[in-house]
């Protein structure tokens, strides 16, 4: 079932293309099962048995994605770590949705988030899978200065990556403007401003914008925001991490969402 | 033994509280940082050596801690020494508090983050058990951006006598599960509260979750089953917590 005879050099016409592999055995499984994100090439290891590997390969097969049985020394140099658990793939870029595709796939009432040039990949993944899990419909990130979509976005969002619609715009402030227009309230997240969160009301359609790990919100974005909130420190000294300070935003909107479901 | 920062909040946040325990300030060639120029501003204050032209300390882990802010400059700093799990509910809970427990967290990001984010909130205290768990290595401190300076801690082999020192103090024991059928929100924010989250795999060990006075979770409702465990804490620190 598993092709062996796996050509040799494919690495030198291919280049150092480290970061678009993908690596785990849950996080390929899902990955392929999902088909959203195209496989260049799939690998088990040799050692490797369980539905979770013949799952893998019937599907890469329907697909046409070439299947190579590799070793566990192999898989590591790819995969540059050890904790593959014998499977890898090679990913073509993130198809990512365009902002009017993104708009086809909201629902009537969306809930949104706008990264701005984040650029910690644990934080990206952490995002999306709080994003999925507390009930955000898709997110929208800029294309400077932003992580891309790589291995440890996907391990860090624990396969959410599959299935939460992620758009790709060149202009943020342009996006801002059009929800606007829609009818969007879109909501800075920012440590500077005097409204706790919980005087905010998301019950409406909602973006939900999250600032640069270092810098915050661009000037520019910030100025196009119609709301501001902070999370009301409670101890004496600190900061919150962009991925905690997200899930708590996310969490507030769907526990207003859940208690008054919208129209 | 003394630990290599390399977040100049962590390293601020050490001179702030325990200046006795940083031991030298290395700075890269050229004008640091704003922050590390704050840095190099208190540690002057304290007398503590500041060496500058030298090559990064130790060039092979120079990528590890890759959080948010990290630079050629780096600190030599001592362990902060944990405190008896007895000493961390001997603290009056009036006004209501929040102490935490971290089960077999195995990710140094999470355990730094859950510091971090304890420290925004005024935790009183967090209980780490020490077999298969994350230990406070730099990278801990550094991802905590100062958070694990004031928040005291202790370091358990288990969690059993934790959680009957806990109910002794007149708290109550919560335990984080995605398969409990109580949500977070029904929680009463007007009580003292050990809340325990378990390893980012296995969750909660068994015997863990049969001695809590109650299980709660944290209502999903998308096709993940559950949030990172660093978030998780972040939602319930923000909902339970009150300095």
């Amino acid at each position: 079932m598993v092709d062996s005879s796996r050509r040799r050099g494919r690495r030198e016409v291919m280049g150092n293309h480290n970061r678009c592999w993908i690596w785990g055995r849950n996080v390929v499984q899902e990955t392929v099962r999902a088909g959203r994100w195209p496989v260049l090439e799939l690998l088990i290891g040799d050692w490797v048995d369980g539905s979770a590997a013949q799952e893998c390969a019937r599907l890469a097969e329907q697909r046409q994605v070439p299947i190579y049985s590799e070793s566990e020394t192999e898989l590591t140099r790819h995969c540059r770590t050890a904790e593959h658990q014998g499977f890898a793939a090679r990913m073509a870029p993130f198809p990512c949705l365009t902002f009017d595709e993104f708009m086809k796939a909201m629902p009537r009432t969306p809930a949104i988030a706008i990264l701005d040039r984040l650029q910690d990949p644990f934080n990206f993944g952490a995002i999306i899978r709080s994003a999925s899990t507390l009930g955000i419909h898709g997110i929208i990130i800029g294309d400077r200065e932003q992580s891309d979509i790589n291995s440890q976005v996907a391990r860090s969002s624990v396969g959410a990556i599959n299935h939460l619609p992620i758009a790709r715009t060149e202009n943020l402030p342009q996006v801002a403007q059009q929800l606007l227009r829609f009818g969007f309230q879109v909501v800075a997240a920012s440590e500077k401003s005097s409204i706790p969160l919980y005087q905010a009301g998301f019950s409406g359609p909602t973006a939900i914008v999250i600032g640069n790990e270092g810098r915050g919100i661009s000037p520019e974005l910030l100025s196009l925001c119609d709301l501001s909130v902070r999370i009301p420190m409670t101890g004496q000294v600190g900061s919150l991490n962009a991925a905690v300070a997200a899930g708590i935003l996310f969490y507030e909107l769907s526990r207003q969402r859940s208690l008054s479901p919208s129209p | 033994m003394s630990l290599v920062l390399r977040n100049p909040h962590s390293v601020l946040a050490a001179l702030q509280m325990r200046p006795e325990d940083v031991f030298e300030v290395r700075l890269a060639p050229g004008t640091p940082s704003p922050k590390w120029a704050d840095v190099a501003e208190l540690a002057r204050q304290h007398s503590i050596p500041i060496r500058t032209n030298l090559a990064p300390v130790d060039k092979r882990h120079a990528n590890e801690g890759k959080s948010e802010r990290t630079g050629a400059a780096v600190a030599l700093v001592r362990e902060r020494a944990d405190r008896l799990v007895d000493e961390l509910f001997a603290v009056p809970a009036d006004p209501p508090g929040l102490w935490l427990a971290l089960e077999q967290l195995q990710d140094p990001h999470n355990v730094g983050a859950i510091f971090r984010t304890a420290a925004f909130f005024g935790v009183r205290g967090i209980i780490l058990t020490r077999e298969r768990s994350a230990p406070l290595t730099a990278t801990v401190y550094d991802v905590s951006s100062g958070g694990l300076e004031f928040v005291p801690f202790a370091i358990v082999p288990s969690l059993s006598r934790t959680i009957t020192l806990a109910r002794d103090a007149g708290l109550t024991v919560i335990g984080t599960s995605e398969h409990a059928s109580r949500e977070l929100n029904d929680l009463p924010s007007d009580r003292s509260h050990l809340l325990i989250f378990g390893n980012e795999e296995f969750g909660l060990r068994r015997v863990t979750t049969e001695n809590v006075d109650e299980l709660v979770r944290l209502a999903p409702r998308g096709p993940i089953e559950s949030l990172n465990v660093s978030v998780a804490a972040g939602v319930c620190m923000s909902k339970l917590a009150r300095g």
